[in-house]
């Protein structure tokens, strides 16, 4: 029995049932205790493969569909399944809607122009979010761009205008947002070719406000932010070795160490710190279901700055109000947990009858796994997108652009 | 007799070709969400709704073509809300009913003229009333114009009030106070769409009108099907609970309830009689030029059909309902697929569009 973890392609729940099971060949123990030991994993596996199978066989159940607006398009769950951001069409251009999971119905909270760039950033854990928006200016001698920044509460379906700045489009005005995994707090670059000012969102107040402390710290060469095992942004003199890349797409999140495990995708745009690759044909690993629904989608990659040894004199950003101060550094942020058995989401084509007339429409259904005799719970027909909130405690669908929302249980 | 029988022949297989015709319909169109209930304008060109609010109920308003439907009036959820489209036009006048902290004056009447082309609603009328002095509103809505007569009974005389077609305001009529006095009943309307005051005497029967008459299908939440009320099925309505103002309801068999208003006499043509202007409220004496002619419904309508469904994915199975729309009851004639999961349909007046509802969430869809 070996029970090293594989290098190579996992889905996620392979990676969780190999993290959770000791590596027998590393352990010191004797022959007969080893022996023992091999016994108990095997037990041990057998309760992991038991706990999954049972998973697997309990229905996915949905609560009632509650209806959040319309002319939806696209969608962003808060990491906690919490709330959500939405783009929806206007009659003029493109608005931005906030929803808590419990409210009435979404709300839209900003309104741009079509074309108008855009980009949203969740906070933490928090039900707030980072929008940044850059549009071309229109009260200027010479052709600029206004970059403005709004922090969004889901809860209170509110958005507050926290930065607002233009620059004449020779700056190459250009913008970079790195969230706290855990705060309501964000490191926010604004970068033209003369210089690179730094901003953060106050954990305290939620405003942004200048740090001049990381101006200075990047200046002198240090590099960051990584973020610590308490959410805290840190800078350090790190070398290029380790570096990471965080992938951020429409409704997932991957990561890894290479951009290469993404199937299909082909590089539209590189740089040093970052690239964007789109995705032409996503599909999920089910030959018995070729139905499943395969779209383009884009991804953003970015290059994540190395983490420094636990232990090492770091600078850490005050969440509060963006002042570097020498620590140790306590160690990285280790991220959510996976689930387990991922539910997803199921397209069926069906033939509808009445009296001589026939009509076609696809239905949708939510399971767990591909086990063919786990039970599917039918979500609904006619649905054009269907987003799983990352802790599959919510599901959010389309229907002719009508946006609603159920939780799973 | 010959012409007559081919008259006739002829008829029958324009019937029988209309309904053999397939329906298209046109792509879904949403337009709001937690929406339950809603009113087309006479011709099928807009539609007032009644949605959900978090602290009420809101009224919205939506003309077809509309990008979305916006709400105009905010209610409270114990507030009484009538809608009336006036005349053809895509104005409506909505009335308002809403109980206040006011001690002295604790029932509050407000009316709005709502414009769904600007998807506006202005308000017009606001007054407060004593409890005793239990106000009543009746509107009578012209047939073509954008002009109604209002009639605001309370403890006092009735006082009336018109909506103008020139400026869309409401303004008072004591022309039309003053003819009631004097024993003049109305209002009729006139080929022209005026209101008309005469001193015209019942002949022995009682005119009603079918004041809400929108074919609607509702189906119950757990999948099943009521049935639809179908113009065929609804053969014979018991009016029972007649009010004093001349208004009645009454529930079919099914989930249908219609609206009936007894209407006054007619006066014969060229009678004198006192026609009120629709711009000002002014009373004229004319020759009556004959009454409003309201139009014959479709020979054929559109009715929603409800057909329960078994859904199967591997081992699973669900229950839903599928709703199609079909021109008459002939079996072989074609079907329309509308949706899955509607839980009512509504299809205007001109059968050129249908709205629907999906989970609260209101959708039309043009039909041709």
């Amino acid at each position: 029995m070996n029970n090293r973890r594989i290098p190579g392609n996992f889905s996620s729940s392979e990676s969780c049932l190999y993290r959770d099971v000791p590596i027998a060949a590393d352990s010191q123990y004797s022959k007969a205790k080893g022996k023992f030991m091999v016994k108990v994993l095997s037990l041990s596996f057998f309760g992991v493969l038991g706990a999954i199978a049972s998973a697997q066989t309990e229905p996915v159940q949905l609560g009632d569909a509650q209806p959040v607006d319309v002319r939806v398009t696209s969608l962003s769950w808060q990491p906690q399944g919490k709330a959500f951001l939405y783009e929806k069409q206007e009659e003029k251009g493109i608005g931005l809607g906030a929803f808590a999971l419990g409210k009435f119905e979404g709300k839209s909270l900003l309104h741009l122009n079509k074309g108008d760039w855009y980009e949203w950033h969740w906070l933490g854990i928090s039900n707030t979010a980072l929008i940044v928006t850059k549009t071309k200016a229109t009260d200027t001698p010479t052709p600029s761009w206004l970059i403005q920044m709004y922090t969004v509460d889901a809860d209170a379906q509110t958005a507050k205008l926290a930065f607002k700045e233009t620059f004449e489009n020779k700056t190459m005005v250009r913008t970079r947002v790195d969230v706290s995994p855990l705060l309501k707090h964000a490191i926010i670059t604004v970068g033209t070719v003369s210089e690179s000012r730094h901003f953060v969102v106050s954990s305290v107040s939620g405003e942004v406000i200048k740090s001049l402390d990381i101006d200075r710290a990047e200046k002198e060469g240090m590099s960051g932010p990584s973020w610590s095992i308490d959410g805290t942004a840190v800078y350090h003199n790190a070398s290029a070795n380790g570096a990471k890349y965080v992938a951020r797409g429409n409704s997932i999140t991957l990561d890894g160490t290479a951009i290469s495990g993404v199937a299909g995708a082909t590089q539209k745009a590189n740089a040093i710190d970052s690239a964007e690759i789109v995705v032409t044909g996503t599909k999920i690993d089910d030959s018995s279901n070729p139905t499943v629904t395969s779209k383009p989608m884009v991804l953003s990659i970015r290059m994540m700055v190395p983490t420094p040894p636990n232990g090492s004199p770091v600078f850490e950003v005050m969440p509060s109000n963006g002042v570097v101060r020498p620590v140790r550094f306590r160690g990285p942020w280790e991220g959510g947990v996976k689930p387990k058995m991922p539910l997803i989401p199921r397209n069926q084509s069906i033939v509808l009858q009445y009296e001589k007339s026939n009509a076609q429409d696809s239905s949708v259904w939510i399971k767990r796994g591909t086990d063919k005799a786990a039970p599917a719970t039918f979500l609904g027909v006619h649905i054009s997108q269907t987003f799983l909130s990352p802790n599959q405690n919510a599901v959010a669908y389309l229907i002719d652009g009508a946006l609603f929302w159920r939780t799973i249980k | 007799m010959k012409l007559l029988s081919l008259s006739l022949l002829a008829g029958l297989s324009a019937i029988a070709f209309s309904q053999s015709n397939a329906i298209t319909l046109g792509e879904a169109q949403p337009v709001d969400v937690r929406v339950s209930s809603l009113f087309w304008q006479q011709d099928g060109h807009a539609f007032l709704y009644q949605k959900q609010e978090e602290k009420g109920v809101g009224v919205g308003a939506f003309a077809l073509g509309k990008y979305e439907g916006k709400t105009l009036i905010h209610a409270g959820k114990q507030d009484r809300i009538e809608w009336y489209w006036l005349g053809t036009t895509n104005t409506a006048l909505v009335v308002v009913r809403s109980r206040t902290a006011d001690v002295a004056m604790p029932i509050m009447i407000q009316m709005y003229t709502v414009d769904a082309d600007a998807q506006t609603a202005k308000l017009s009328f606001k007054e407060s009333f004593e409890e005793k002095s239990q106000p009543r509103v009746q509107v009578d809505a012209s047939p073509s114009l954008k002009h109604a007569i209002i009639t605001l009974r309370h403890s006092g005389e009735p006082r009336h009030l018109v909506v103008s077609s020139v400026s869309g305001e409401i303004i008072k009529a004591l022309d039309i106070d003053r003819a009631e006095k004097e024993g003049l009943s109305g209002p009729s309307w006139s080929l022209d769409g005026t209101a008309i005051y005469s001193n015209a005497q019942s002949n022995g029967s009682t005119a009603v009108r079918l004041t809400r008459e929108f074919a609607t299908l509702n189906t119950t939440s757990n999948g099943g099907s009521t049935g639809a009320d179908t113009t065929e099925d609804i053969k014979e309505v018991f009016i029972t609970n007649v009010k004093a103002d001349g208004t009645a309801t009454a529930t079919t068999n099914g989930n249908l309830t219609l609206s009936f208003r007894i209407l006054p006499p007619t006066p014969p043509v060229n009678t004198p009689v006192f026609e009120v202007m629709p711009s000002n409220g002014v009373i004229r004496p004319i020759r009556f030029r004959g009454p409003w002619d309201y139009p014959a419904k479709a020979f054929v309508p559109f009715i929603p059909r409800s057909q329960s469904i078994v859904l199967q994915y591997e081992k699973s199975n669900a229950q839903d309902n599928s709703i199609w729309l079909k021109r008459g009851a002939d079996k072989s004639a074609p079907s329309a697929f509308l949706g899955v999961h509607v839980s009512q349909a509504f299809v205007s007046p001109g059968q050129n569009a249908v709205a629907y509802i999906i989970d609260g969430a209101l959708f039309w869809r043009s039909i041709k």
